[in-house]
């Protein structure tokens, strides 16, 4: 006689596979969060016009969290990083990191041709110094952190597929 | 000399002659839709900047080299009060939630001389966000090009399989 045993499986296997399946999803989550890191990072060092700088760059951190990951804490960013990625309008009236806020200042461009004239366009930073110096152009939108949600939407979406 | 837009263009060129033409239609007044930022910043309101940004892709068959593209469209939106702005994002995303016409399109001395129908733009995710001034206390000190700001991003696709 053939005896056949029957014996049902408790919660805890049951669940077993689901507590896997999750921290897979969480180990791809933060490996998709550091691409995101590391993107945004690229993204904005690509699209700088001047040489130099990369404070904002530099200030983007990544964290991992209980449900998730964070890119770039924003206490511990530079305040323009809004003007960066959005693009405003210089204003003598409001936009506070302006050099000047918006009027007149005297200062110098390095390295490169230090007096601002539109042959040595872009070729240094603005440092202080001797020429009189006004602001005026918008700066234009850089949407780093629009274009680095496609790219993480990008990355989850082949993750669920 | 003839130019022949790219995809990406096309889809750029498309959207903003889309969008232009609606809003000429709608009982908004005088939206100048356009490319280029330092127009808007120069011009007067209310306007629509429409430009594209990366374009992601996926490959279109397995084991194939086809690939179809997916670029993000970037839309904001500067206008002259809250009501306006709200208004302007909600006529908008009416306008693209089903999608709209793909042109390609060839142009000589800035001016279109060709625009051939092929297909339609495809909506796959959209994201609509207020452009707050996070740190200008009082609101009257913002530029008023800057004041009323709403930023539409969108992914999107003509669903082609391009060799």
């Amino acid at each position: 006689m053939i005896k056949i045993r029957i014996v049902s499986p408790t919660t805890d296997d049951l669940l077993k596979p689901l507590k896997k399946l999750e921290e897979d999803i969480q180990k791809s989550i933060t490996n998709i969060g550091q691409q995101g890191h590391s993107y945004m990072i690229n993204f904005i060092n690509n699209a700088k016009l001047r040489p130099g700088g990369g404070t904002l760059s530099n200030s983007i951190d990544f964290e991992e969290l209980a449900d998730g990951c964070g890119i770039g804490t924003i206490t511990k960013l530079p305040e323009y990083w809004y003007v960066i990625n959005y693009g405003k309008k210089y204003s003598p009236r409001g936009v506070p990191f302006i050099p000047g806020g918006g009027k007149t200042v005297r200062g110098k461009f390095s390295p490169g041709e230090a007096q601002p004239n539109p042959g040595s366009f872009r070729q240094g930073r603005f440092v202080r110094g001797f020429y009189p110096m006004q602001a005026k152009q918008a700066v234009p939108a850089m949407n780093y952190i629009e274009n680095t949600m496609g790219f993480i939407n990008t990355l989850i979406e082949r993750l669920f597929k | 000399m003839i130019i022949t837009y790219g995809v990406s263009r096309n889809i750029e060129a498309s959207t903003i002659d889309y969008l232009r033409e609606e809003l000429e239609d709608s009982s908004f007044e005088n939206v100048m839709v356009t490319k280029a930022f330092s127009k808007i910043t120069d011009g007067t309101l209310p306007a629509v900047c429409i430009r594209l940004g990366d374009t992601f892709y996926r490959r279109g068959e397995t084991g194939s080299d086809l690939i179809v593209r997916k670029p993000l469209l970037l839309i904001d939106i500067f206008a002259k009060s809250d009501g306006q702005r709200i208004d302007l994002k909600d006529f908008i995303v009416s306008k693209l939630k089903s999608g709209w016409k793909y042109y390609r399109m060839k142009v000589e001395n800035g001016e279109v001389t060709e625009k051939i129908e092929d297909g339609r733009i495809y909506i796959e995710r959209m994201t609509d966000v207020i452009d707050r001034e996070l740190f200008v206390e009082n609101r009257d000190e913002v530029d008023p090009i800057d004041k009323y700001r709403h930023l539409i991003s969108i992914s999107v696709t003509t669903g082609k399989m391009e060799s």
